[in-house]
């Protein structure tokens, strides 16, 4: 609503709101507290922008996707590897297993396409093992902070999302996207 | 497409998504503590049941075999009879009365068997009257004798009676019930892990009681003559009572005449002689010497036979004299006394024994008579002759008839003297020309 009043205390009020998370998932990607805070800037600003005339439903998970996306996009441009911080070349490498083949390197894949078999994919997931993918994958969260937050060991934790990467890699096999 | 962008496409997955794994996790450990109850459960079941599912495999089925059917029924007597009569012998009637029972058990299936009673009762015997009873055999016999009360009187009472049956049999004859009860018990262990145990009990009792009750009482008080000292003189006779009247003839009966017998015995001994009722009587008391016999009275001689012994060098029992009185049966015989012909030729059922033993200082001694004087006492006269260096025992078995009284405590020894020797022989030689032996 204070964003649709152009108002600026909706800013102040999404960061109270949603800034540690926000920062969290930057931080993840990233690995650094510097660039997560920028995204979280880059963000704000996207969503003073787009409100209104967008009218996201979730506002949370719509701040938190943008500020993933500028950490993705800042990963992708600022040589993350070479910073050697964050959860980002964990995560890459693990959806590389299920992922990279050989055979579909060049070819091109229609994203939405994708993005369709993807959300199928984990609606048929079970609540929890959809959350842990979701947790690790899309929030970049470590390993450890994940067995914490599920109350499983680490080792659980791993193998749980070894055996989700390997229904998704079936799954979009059976798709024909791999 | 890379996991670069995997991960940018993820971006779009729906919010619901995002803020459900955003939100805390937490897992019900409720939920983990029952599910491990019963896996824990379902595990140690699947362990026991592979431990024992080989052995169970090995085992054979117990079979059961079918119960014998002859084991199940009651075993049937073929005298079976209940509550009817027979009668084994003619002219007799009784209650028949058979016991038989069966009882049948066994583990498995079979049931014990009911059990019968059948009663019988064999009757067995033959009827004769009361008066015509022989020794030894049944009858319903009552046979009393009369009893004297004088004091000191030997009272003798003899009743034969057999019973039988109460109203199923007849006077005279012999009930007979036979009982015989027999068990049976069979294992049969089975091979394999079951044993099996069959119990069959089998008990069939015949009801067959012999039962022949044969009162005979006798009541006799027996008095041994007192000791003689050896320093009293050697012959003595106890005390005589002299009778002047005759004697009623119901104690004096005719007793039957015998030939005496001389039983062996170490030393020569004089000729068999005989015996018999005479002219003797009693002597005065307590004389010792064998005066004529009184006028009148006649005593009752007896039937005896004797048997002497040497005694070397003994003078303990030198006069002395014991009299036992028994009943006499073929089944003991006193001891020499064996070849005794009475056995045979009397009834010794109807006898009564005196056994005398006397010991005197000779080696050749020999009684020439019993009798039973006036006052019931039983005299034996004894002879001596031999040489008076040793000792000897004579003993002489005295017959004495059930109708005859006699006073057990009166019974004497007396020796003929050398005075009325002679006159003994020929008083004897006398008698023996009257004597009528019994065959």
């Amino acid at each position: 609503m204070l964003f649709e009043n152009r108002n600026e205390q909706a800013l102040a009020e999404t960061v109270s709101q949603y800034g540690t998370r926000c920062r969290a998932v930057a931080r993840n990607i990233l690995g650094s507290e510097e660039d997560a805070e920028e995204c979280m800037n880059d963000a704000l600003l996207s969503a003073w922008n787009a409100i209104p005339p967008a009218h996201p439903k979730h506002y949370g998970a719509y701040f938190q996707t943008l500020v993933r996306n500028f950490a993705l996009k800042r990963y992708a441009a600022g040589h993350a590897e070479k910073r050697g911080g964050g959860q980002m070349p964990l995560a890459l490498a693990e959806l590389s297993e299920c992922l990279a083949s050989g055979e579909n390197v060049e070819r091109t894949i229609d994203r939405r396409i994708m993005l369709e078999s993807v959300k199928r994919f984990l609606a048929d997931l079970p609540e929890r093992q959809r959350n842990l993918f979701v947790r690790r994958y899309w929030h970049a969260a470590p390993i450890s902070e994940i067995a914490v937050d599920f109350e499983m060991s680490e080792i659980n934790v791993k193998v749980t999302l070894s055996r989700i990467r390997g229904r998704l890699q079936k799954h979009l096999r059976k798709e024909g996207l791999l | 497409m890379n996991e670069l962008e995997f991960m940018e496409l993820l971006s779009e997955i729906p919010a619901e998504y995002v803020e459900a794994a955003a939100a805390p996790q937490k897992r019900r450990r409720i939920l983990r503590k029952l599910y491990g109850i019963p896996v824990a459960a379902a595990c140690i079941a699947a362990v026991i049941a592979a431990a024992l599912y080989p052995r169970l495999r090995t085992e054979k089925p117990e079979t059961v075999p079918k119960p014998d059917e002859s084991s199940a029924v009651a075993e049937m007597t073929d005298d079976l009879s209940i509550g009817g009569t027979t009668s084994p012998d003619s002219g007799i009637t009784v209650t028949s009365a058979a016991y038989t029972s069966m009882t049948a058990a066994a583990d498995r299936s079979t049931t014990a068997a009911g059990s019968e009673h059948t009663g019988r009762t064999t009757a067995k015997g033959g009827s004769e009257p009361a008066d015509s009873e022989r020794s030894g055999q049944n009858g319903n016999t009552t046979q009393t004798t009369a009893v004297h009360v004088n004091q000191g009187q030997t009272t003798k009472t003899t009743s034969k009676q057999t019973t039988g049956p109460t109203g199923a049999v007849t006077p005279g004859m012999t009930a007979r019930t036979t009982v015989a009860v027999t068990t049976r018990a069979t294992t049969r262990p089975q091979a394999g892990t079951t044993a099996k145990v069959t119990t069959r009990l089998t008990s069939r009792t015949t009801a067959r009681v012999t039962s022949r009750t044969t009162a005979r009482v006798t009541s006799r008080t027996t008095a041994i003559a007192p000791t003689i000292t050896t320093a009293a003189p050697m012959h003595t006779t106890m005390g005589w009572n002299e009778v002047t009247t005759p004697a009623p003839s119901m104690m004096y009966t005719t007793a039957p005449e015998a030939i005496m017998t001389e039983a062996p015995h170490t030393s020569p001994a004089p000729a068999t002689t005989t015996h018999g009722s005479g002219p003797w009587g009693p002597s005065p008391s307590g004389s010792g010497v064998n005066d004529p016999p009184p006028p009148g009275g006649d005593p009752t001689t007896l039937p005896f036979a004797q048997n002497l012994q040497i005694i070397t060098e003994d003078a303990y029992y030198s006069g002395r004299t014991s009299v036992v009185v028994f009943e006499p049966a073929v089944s003991a015989i006193p001891e020499g006394f064996d070849e005794c012909p009475f056995w045979d030729s009397l009834d010794i059922s109807d006898y009564t024994c005196l056994l005398v033993r006397y010991y005197g200082k000779t080696d050749e001694a020999c009684a020439v008579v019993a009798s039973i004087n006036s006052d019931g006492g039983i005299t034996v006269h004894i002879e001596s002759m031999g040489i008076n260096q040793n000792y000897c025992e004579l003993t002489v078995l005295i017959f004495v008839p059930h109708s005859t009284f006699f006073e057990a405590d009166a019974c004497r020894v007396e020796n003929i003297t050398e005075w009325n020797r002679e006159r003994y022989y020929q008083d004897v030689s006398l008698i023996e020309d009257s004597l009528t032996l019994e065959e």
